[in-house]
Order: C-alpha cells, then structure tokens, then sequence
C-alpha cells in the first residue's frame, strides 16, 4: 500500500484497469479538486495492480475502500489477496440501484466483509409553492460554535455510515451559512446541516437534543431550510434505512425515495455499532 | 443513437442542460452522477473513455462532451 502523491497517478492506474475492462465496475467518485485535496492532505493511499485499483482513505481508526475493477471476478481476487496486511476496519460504500449493488455485496460478504448498514437517496424538487416556516427561532451558526456542533455530529452520528466532518469542515460550512441551529439557554438543541452546489443541496445532519424531541423541531428547522434555499431546485439526502421515523418526516415534507442506495460494508470491525 | 443531451436528461430529469455552461458548478451533476454519465457514454457509443479523460472539465457542458466524443471518433 502506498500513499498517492499526485492526482495524474490516479487517473493513469484507473485508464490502465479500464483498458482491460470487460465490466468496468468502480465506486471511486473522486475527481477534479476534491480528489487534489485528499492528496495534498495525504489521506489517499493505493494497491493496484492491471486489473484492479483498491483506493484506502485514512479515517478515525480505520480505511474507506474504493475500487476500481476490470470486471466482477477481478474484484474478487484482489478483496481475498490484496488486503490482508491492513489491520484497521475496512469500510466501503456499495453505491448503485438496488438491483446492480446485490451481486457486488455478495462478492464482499464472500471476501470477510460484513454487512453493515443501508442507506438510501430521497429527493425533493422545489416548486417554490410551500408553505414555509417564517418564524425567527432559527439562526446561522457562529464560528464559535463550531466545536458545540463537531461534538454534537461526533456524538450522534457513526463514524462508519455517516462521514463525520473534520473541525474544519464544519468552520467552512458555517462561513457558508450552511448550518442552522436553534439554540436553548446559550445550548444547541436543534441542527441543520447541508451542503449547496449551484441548483442542488444535500442535507447532511438534522439534529434534534432528546429532550426537546415531540416538538416537531426537525420539521420546522428543514422547513427554514427550504426557506433559505429559494434558488435551489432539487433537494437531496441519504438516511438510515431503518430509520422510519426520518423517513416519515422527509416524506411529509416531499422527499421521495429516488431508486439509489447506499449498502455499507465492514471487514475486521469488533466494536458495537455507535 | 440518443443525443447527449436526454441522456443527461435521464440521469436529472428536473434540469435544463441545453442552456447551462458548467454542470458541475451550476449543482446540476455530482461526482456520483458522472460515473453514471461516463458508463452512459460509453454504452451508448460503444466507446471506452481513458480514466486520463474522466475529469469534470470534459462532461461539464454539453460542448464539453461533444468534444471529447469527437477525439473517440464518435460521429455526432
């Protein structure tokens, strides 16, 4: 395994994988400058070899897996001989419609990895004919919430299935004015987080403290949302399979599920889910 | 063969890519979604495109992909 030091290299080794491709099959979504920054803050390494490119993204104690794959059997041989000297978990993301992704899950379950957890993608076209929440109880965060707001994600979200922003992620986004937070004796108990490109937004993080759930807070904080996104046309995010209760509330809002999922993947994980 | 533009539109149905000149900035394709047009692509012109070429600046307008299905030969 070594780390990549320049982008060039990455996309030579997925144009040699490629070329011997007879089902190209690939999870590895970076490119352009996200791909630059990974790099530059030495989080990317690589095992590769004709037919195969595994990319590991250093986390909190353990890799994110992407590959690239000349075809399914390929990806097979490198998932039984390729990773055997990594000793941290090993998690990946199977990203697809539901039909595609099963056959590839297999593969990894065969291969020691362990199913994890589901995501799945709704989506929400902005008609601009809502009734929206016009109260003021909800405010931008402030630089100097930032570490109230990393504890909160840290302590309320996994790690594995949920990619957990860096400090400085979370400085970035509050410049942007792309968290919401609404605030109880100088305490955070409500938070919206998103990301906004151009025409499209994906909400990351709705955050409710358990003692001031029952107020329907997570509605009236996504409906703010919606109401400092006028621009926006199509409104997105990933929730927990199993989480029904989001569900509902994303769908009485007008997400719809949009036929993409997310099945996570973990290889040499021992702790209890957080 | 499908014009670029409605397989476009099959990946986002609610966008109009005909008058956008940036994609990407503009929030109409994510990085996942450019998978999905590169496989696109590939299906439907019987092409195969270098890892080297897949880089947003070749799929962020339409002008964009005619170009780099030009240097494969496509016919368009």
């Amino acid at each position: 395994m070594k780390l990549l030091k320049n982008d060039k290299e990455v996309y030579h080794n997925i144009s040699v994988v490629k070329r011997k491709a007879d089902e190209y099959i690939t999870n590895f979504y970076f490119t352009g400058s996200k791909l630059k920054d990974l790099i530059y803050n030495n989080e990317l390494y690589v095992i590769d070899n004709t037919n195969n490119i595994f990319f590991l993204r250093k986390n909190d104690g353990f890799f994110n897996l992407y590959f690239c794959s000349s075809n399914k059997s390929f990806l097979e041989k490198s998932l039984a001989e390729d990773l055997t000297n990594i000793k941290l978990p090993i998690v990946t993301d199977l990203v697809g419609e539901e039909k595609t992704i099963k056959e590839l899950k297999d593969i990894f379950i065969k291969n020691d990895f362990c199913y994890y957890t589901t995501f799945i993608r709704m989506s929400r076209i902005n008609d601009n004919n809502d009734s929206l929440y016009m109260a003021n109880d909800f405010m931008y965060a402030k630089p100097e919430d930032s570490s109230e707001i990393y504890n909160i994600i840290s302590n309320n979200f996994n790690k594995y299935s949920e990619h957990i922003p860096p400090l400085e992620e979370i400085k970035d986004a509050i410049n942007k004015y792309t968290i919401l937070i609404k605030k109880e004796k100088d305490k955070i108990v409500a938070l919206s987080f998103h990301d906004k490109i151009g025409f499209s937004s994906i909400h990351r993080y709705l955050f409710v403290d358990k003692n001031f759930r029952g107020q329907k807070l997570g509605t009236k904080i996504l409906k703010k949302y919606f109401d400092e996104c006028k621009t926006i046309k199509k409104f997105m995010l990933w929730v927990e399979l199993s989480n029904n209760k989001a569900i509902n509330v994303y769908e009485d809002l007008g997400y719809k599920y949009d036929n993409l999922i997310d099945i996570i993947m973990i290889k040499g994980y021992m702790d209890e889910k957080n | 063969m499908r014009k670029i533009n409605e397989i476009l539109k099959e990946i986002r149905p609610e966008f109009d890519f005909k008058n956008c000149s940036n994609f990407f900035q503009n929030g109409l394709l994510d990085s996942l979604d450019l998978i999905t047009l590169v496989s696109s692509l590939e299906e439907e012109y019987h092409i195969s495109i270098e890892g080297t070429d897949i880089l947003p600046e070749n799929f962020e307008s339409i002008s964009a992909i005619e170009t780099l299905l030009k240097k494969y030969k496509v016919d368009l």
